[in-house]
């Protein structure tokens, strides 16, 4: 009896003082485990799960005849991370051989659905493509893109890359190899491992030095995730409590998905390499279930050491270690013996050209995030993990960010530094091809093309003229270039002058503009009235409030060269206003269409107007101020444009446009000192730079069906015969040309055609 | 028609309007031979203030909202045929949301093609959006060259969007 109660005393005893021993415990440890839970669920659920939005360029669109060449090809294809192989066989992958590419696409999903990966061949001569083949099929393609090019992610947290993978995006020869390498008993412990520790303590104090770990891949998610990289007992007291709360509120599988995006791989210039996504990428230039054994061995090993077992840096030690790892491999039966050997005898064939984790395109990216901050929340933007399939044309931007740097560097004159900014469009469709913010491209910092606003100068002058064309006047209607003082009450009489402060009389309306005369334009707007002007402007797109001002009529308006494309576009359109677009489409994380930017036009002037203000732009650069640009894209294109120049050359514009493109540059100082260069000088050859290699189609104004033409003498304005050396072609609205003049029904086209006729069938009367 | 980005050869555009052609070539030359000095005393042109502007069209008659026809149009050709093709299909199984990603996509690769406006507009005009559909015809309207057959089909449509898109606005 003494002894059974002695017994049960001292199991009192032995219970009382666990109890005391938990309570302690729990009183010293439980403020901490509380702020640690509610950190991890905060974290976890808001970062983990926060996928970042990718931005895409636009796909590449291959059909034959298209004119491309062979380097613009291969760099559309390594801006898409495509790798060049002798035999490509998995998607991303491609073959350049003497004058064809062969080329394995990746699935992508576009607005119209999921298009599967595609092999082909595609053969190039003299700057085209001629035929697109199937490979399996043999039969010719008429039409393919390739998926495009990721131009760059919005991320809560900046310096970090990464790409985020499912649980089934993971490959299992990957999953195998991390937990045979890493945490065999991954799926068996509940976060902390103590036999694992042992072991490596064992295993360390018999070497000398550190040779195992022994942290749960739990315990590294917890470390790589939170906290700081000192090594304290504290530290690894919060590590153990971490990991035993993630296991208790995620399940192995959500563990080790996280743990897979999470873990650092490696450095990019300033940005951390997160995850195998990512890395694989980075690395290999593929998507991580194209991986072989080898490249699979190596980014595991790395997780030992990122910096040591660098591919790039330390070849040695990251050939040795992935030995190691494929060892491991062979050993827990992942790969066979055959296998091993073959793997082990693998390069490394990690590509050499590192890929940069799409930082270059702020301007444009800018841009893009300002047109989504206007329908998503920031934390949508940053946390939804969409797809953003923008307009971005990456050969037009190259072309833009070259260009632009040099050609500044060549006209830029004492004055000074000069900036500029650029922004290029589809001429029909008004998607916003490239766009630049600066000279310097790499830096992101004042978007110009956005935010710097400068008076356009003579590029308002067309808004002028077109309200005259919808008044009734012509092309030849006679105006007065002779001084003109128009007084303002309350202020100084404003008497304008002209560039070469001098007057040129009475003047043809269509020269006065391809000069750019200013005296005559200012009595024409007077003519007219300073309200129909400005409703010409607003209808062309000009936005805010317009002071009637007569000396609006110079340009003093203050526009963005955004702002001024979207009014230009009014007039490469042929009349019809179209919102400028940078993006095509939203999906979200599953492929679903979010929502999508579709086209929109809306038609604000009658065609003709339209179509004789771009026959005098066609004529400012054939005839006018902007003449010098035939010398760097050929007068057959018959390119339309105007030069722009503000007062004292502090601004410098040209805004133009080609058959398929429509372009607006500026050029200037920051400081808002004189810029040294007039329109033609400077923003007008930037201009021709760029377009000239970006294979401009030669602009054929449509035709409205009430338009005829005449032949004009340039120098009396009269109608004249086509073999006058004065003579010049002019449309006009049906029944309005000159007196007397030989009117020629419709389409210039037949007129051209005919000449060389006429011309032989004239001589033989001779 | 043709609706390529590739140019026909000229011999081929000058084919079917030879007959005009000759007899405007006869037209020139006369006058060629006729006038050889131009006439460079010609009096100033009177000032164009006094050019009456042209008389604003009156205002059409309001259009019966007729049903216009699909009809069958001419294959087009090029690369992008393949996508209008698609996107007419779409169209006619009623997926006018398809038809005009595809079409837009068609544009982006032959932007000057009347007949990609034209089925545009029709894609906005089955989604019931007529004041689009009718800024998409109108942009047809501009781009059309010589095809009388599309010509005359867009009109029609443009008509009825008109008639009734005016409620819609």
């Amino acid at each position: 009896m003494a002894d059974t109660s002695r017994r049960v005393k001292k199991r009192w005893i032995v219970l009382s003082f666990i109890a005391l021993i938990i309570t302690a415990i729990s009183l010293i440890l439980g403020p901490r485990v509380l702020r640690l839970d509610r950190m991890v669920k905060d974290r976890l659920e808001g970062r983990i799960w926060a996928l970042p939005a990718e931005v895409y360029a636009r796909p590449l669109e291959l059909y034959p005849g298209l004119e491309l060449e062979a380097q613009a090809l291969e760099d559309e294809l390594e801006l898409a991370g495509y790798r060049r192989e002798d035999e490509p066989a998995a998607p991303g992958a491609y073959a350049r051989r003497n004058g064809s590419f062969e080329i394995v696409t990746r699935d992508f999903p576009y607005p119209s659905g999921l298009e599967p990966s595609t092999h082909f061949t595609l053969t190039l001569a003299g700057d085209h493509v001629t035929a697109i083949t199937g490979v399996d099929t043999a039969e010719s393609i008429s039409l393919i893109r390739i998926d495009p090019a990721r131009i760059g992610s919005f991320h809560a947290l900046e310096h970090e890359d990464r790409l985020l993978l499912s649980r089934a995006q993971l490959p299992e020869m990957l999953v195998k190899t991390l937990l045979a390498v890493e945490d065999r008993d991954f799926y068996n412990h509940g976060g902390i491992a103590p036999r694992s520790i042992l072991r490596a303590l064992v295993a360390n104090l018999r070497a000398g030095s550190t040779v195992q770990g022994g942290s749960t891949l739990t315990q590294q998610l917890a470390r790589n995730f939170f906290l700081t990289h000192e090594r304290t007992l504290g530290r690894k007291a919060n590590e153990a409590i971490i990991a035993l709360l993630l296991e208790l509120h995620y399940d192995k599988e959500t563990i080790l998905t996280a743990y897979a995006n999470e873990i650092f791989l490696g450095q990019d210039g300033g940005r951390a390499i997160h995850g195998f996504g990512r890395a694989s990428r980075f690395y290999f230039r593929r998507d991580l279930a194209d991986l072989s054994p080898e490249q699979i061995a190596l980014l595991v090993g790395m997780i030992k050491g990122p910096s040591a077992y660098d591919p790039r840096r330390h070849p040695e030690a990251s050939l040795q270690r992935r030995a190691v790892v494929l060892a491991v491999m062979r050993e827990s039966g992942i790969i066979d013996e055959p296998l091993y050997r073959q793997a082990l005898s693998e390069p490394l064939d990690h590509s050499t050209r590192v890929m940069k984790g799409g930082s270059r395109y702020h301007a444009f990216l800018d841009l893009v995030r300002r047109e989504l901050q206007r329908e998503y929340r920031e934390q949508d933007l940053n946390g939804r993990g969409m797809k953003i399939l923008t307009t971005l044309d990456p050969q037009a931007q190259r072309q833009v960010e070259q260009q632009l740097d040099r050609t500044l560097g060549a006209i830029e004159k004492k004055a000074g530094v000069l900036e500029g900014a650029v922004v290029i469009t589809g001429r029909d469709n008004g998607e916003i091809l490239a766009l630049a913010g600066s000279r310097n491209p790499g830096m992101a910092g004042f978007n110009r093309a956005i935010d710097a606003r400068r008076p356009i100068g003579s590029l308002i002058k067309p808004a002028v003229y077109l309200a005259a064309l919808e008044q009734g006047y012509t092309l030849t209607s006679p105006l007065q270039d002779s001084a003109i003082s128009i007084p303002s009450p309350g202020s100084q009489t404003w008497r304008p002058q002209n560039y070469d402060r001098r007057e040129h009389g009475q003047v043809p309306l269509y020269l006065a503009l391809a000069h750019s005369y200013n005296l005559a334009t200012v009595r024409l707007g007077m003519a007219i009235g300073l309200d129909k002007v400005i409703d010409c402007a607003k209808r062309l797109g000009m936005p805010g409030n317009i002071a009637p001002y007569p000396s609006f009529l110079l340009g003093t308006a203050e526009m963005s060269p955004l702002e001024v494309g979207q009014m230009y576009q009014t007039f490469a359109t042929g009349g019809f206003h179209q919102p400028l677009r940078c993006i095509d489409s939203v999906l979200d994380a599953d492929n679903a269409l979010l929502k999508r930017y579709g086209m929109e036009v809306e038609q604000r002037f009658a065609p003709t107007g339209v179509f004789l203000l771009n026959s005098a732009l066609q004529q400012t650069v054939s005839a006018g101020t902007a003449r010098a640009l035939t010398r760097l894209i050929p007068a057959t294109h018959a390119v339309a444009g105007k030069t722009g120049t503000t007062d004292n050359l502090r601004d410098s514009w040209f805004a133009g446009y080609t058959g398929d493109k429509l372009a607006v540059v500026w050029v200037g100082r920051d400081d808002n000192l004189p810029a040294g260069v007039t329109g033609a000088a400077g923003a007008m050859i930037v201009w021709g730079n760029i377009l000239k290699d970006l294979h401009p189609r030669p602009l054929e104004l449509s035709e409205p069906p009430d338009i005829e033409w005449a032949w004009i003498d340039s120098r009396t304005f009269a109608a004249t015969s086509r073999r006058n050396p004065d003579a010049v072609a002019l449309p006009f609205v049906a029944g309005t040309a000159p007196d007397n003049a030989a009117v020629l029904p419709g389409m210039e086209a037949i007129e051209e055609k005919t000449r060389g006729l006429i011309d032989s069938v004239r001589s033989w009367f001779e | 028609m043709t609706a390529t980005t590739t140019r026909p050869l000229p011999t081929a555009r000058l084919l079917p309007p030879l007959p005009f052609l000759l007899l405007l070539l006869l037209t020139v030359l006369l006058y060629g031979c006729a006038v050889t000095v131009p006439a460079p005393t010609r009096p100033a042109r009177p000032a164009p203030t006094e050019i009456s502007p042209p008389a604003p069209a009156p205002p059409s008659t309001a259009p019966r909202p007729v049903k216009p026809r699909p009809g069958k149009v001419a294959q087009p050709t090029g690369p992008a045929g393949s996508l209008y093709l698609e996107a007419e299909a779409a169209l006619r199984s009623g997926n006018p949301g398809r038809a005009e990603i595809l079409i837009e996509r068609a544009l982006r690769i032959d932007p000057g093609n009347a007949r990609y406006w034209h089925l545009l507009g029709r894609a906005k005009y089955d989604q019931g959006a007529y004041p689009q559909a009718l800024q998409f015809f109108r942009k047809a309207e501009s781009r059309i060259r010589g095809d009388r057959e599309l010509a005359a089909r867009n009109r029609e449509y443009l008509q009825a969007a008109a008639a009734r898109a005016g409620g819609q606005r």
